[in-house]
């Protein structure tokens, strides 16, 4: 960590906007931040559909042990569903695709087809939540989990 | 987060109206959603920059009060951008706080977080409640930087947001 670097909170900054007059409190900024999501919804939803279909594309297109470009654009893509799904409505989606993202660093410079196929068939699962019970979402989720171990442990051996 | 700290948050009011920040993101899209939610927190000044170099160029030309960025896409550039800042010691956005977000949180990028100079690392995808908790942390926080310790469960309680003061 760089030293410190102090500042005068009183008089800059962001301390001078708390308890400003015409503030709001959080529940308001909450309420306000979701309509706002809302009216996004739509978009960003096509948004990660898009980055879904690039992946299947992509994949489609390896043939044994992709390029490193394939590769950095499976991760790009599979990053934007990790960030983006959990802020609407698609935590286990978000999660699926994080241990995806892991998936893929942890066997670089190789490749687990096997792997992959599970993760992107429970990706494209977990894009329509309301048709996986809460119950079988958590247990995808450990059953990626577990396939990661599986891959790991011939590595680590 | 536990009651106690939802409550005193729940009586704080903020008026980031005139408050600048900047959003240093490769993503067109997640951009336009941290816009979104800022925008209902009352934010209005906000940059949006899609590079590193747009990123500098605007914190050279203004005087800016919070830095949200998202390293993913820069790698290095990203950390390097922080380690400039804090170095400009006379500069009007040394001490600004800056706060990490990505959908990939890993050990190097905590690390390397920490040794540029950064505040804080939150992990996408976050609430709108949990960004705000942390900024309200930040806003609260300001000009302490290297005095404090961040409340446990600011830390904890949600799994998502790594301290780094």
């Amino acid at each position: 960590m760089s030293e410190p670097v102090k500042s005068n909170a009183s008089t800059r900054g962001l301390a001078r906007c708390l308890n400003a007059p015409g503030g709001i409190g959080m529940k308001d900024a909450i309420s306000r931040a979701a309509l706002h999501m809302e009216m996004m919804q739509e978009r960003t939803l096509g948004v990660m559909e898009e980055s879904f279909a690039g992946i299947v594309g992509l994949l489609a297109q390896i043939d044994g042990v992709p390029d490193p470009d394939a590769r950095k654009q499976v991760h790009e893509l599979s990053c934007t569903l990790a960030g983006l799904g959990g802020m609407f409505g698609r935590e286990a989606l978000s999660k699926a695709a994080y241990s995806f993202c892991r998936l893929i660093d942890m066997t670089e410079p190789g490749w687990d087809a096997a792997a992959v196929a599970v993760h992107v068939h429970t990706m494209r699962l977990l894009f329509k939540p309301e048709r996986v019970p809460a119950d079988m979402q958590a247990s995808l989720i450990e059953g990626l989990v577990k396939v990661r171990r599986t891959v790991a442990a011939p590595a680590a051996g | 987060m536990s009651e106690d700290r939802g409550s005193l948050k729940a009586e704080l009011t903020f008026n980031f109206a005139n408050a600048s920040v900047v959003m240093i993101d490769a993503s067109p899209i997640s951009l336009e959603v941290l816009t979104g939610i800022l925008s209902g927190c009352g934010f209005r000044k906000m940059y949006r920059c899609s590079d590193m170099s747009s990123g500098t160029d605007t914190v050279k030309m203004h005087s800016v009060d919070l830095i949200l960025i998202d390293p993913y896409a820069f790698k290095e550039a990203a950390y390097d951008f922080v380690r400039w800042l804090r170095s400009e010691r006379r500069g009007p956005n040394a001490a600004v706080p800056v706060v990490i977000l990505t959908a990939y949180t890993y050990v190097r990028l905590i690390t390397a977080a920490r040794q540029c100079g950064a505040d804080y690392v939150i992990a996408k995808p976050f609430s709108t409640q949990g960004l705000l908790e942390r900024i309200l942390w930040v806003a609260e926080s300001e000009g302490r930087r290297g005095e404090l310790t961040a409340p446990p469960e600011l830390v904890s309680q949600t799994g998502s947001g790594v301290e780094m003061w």
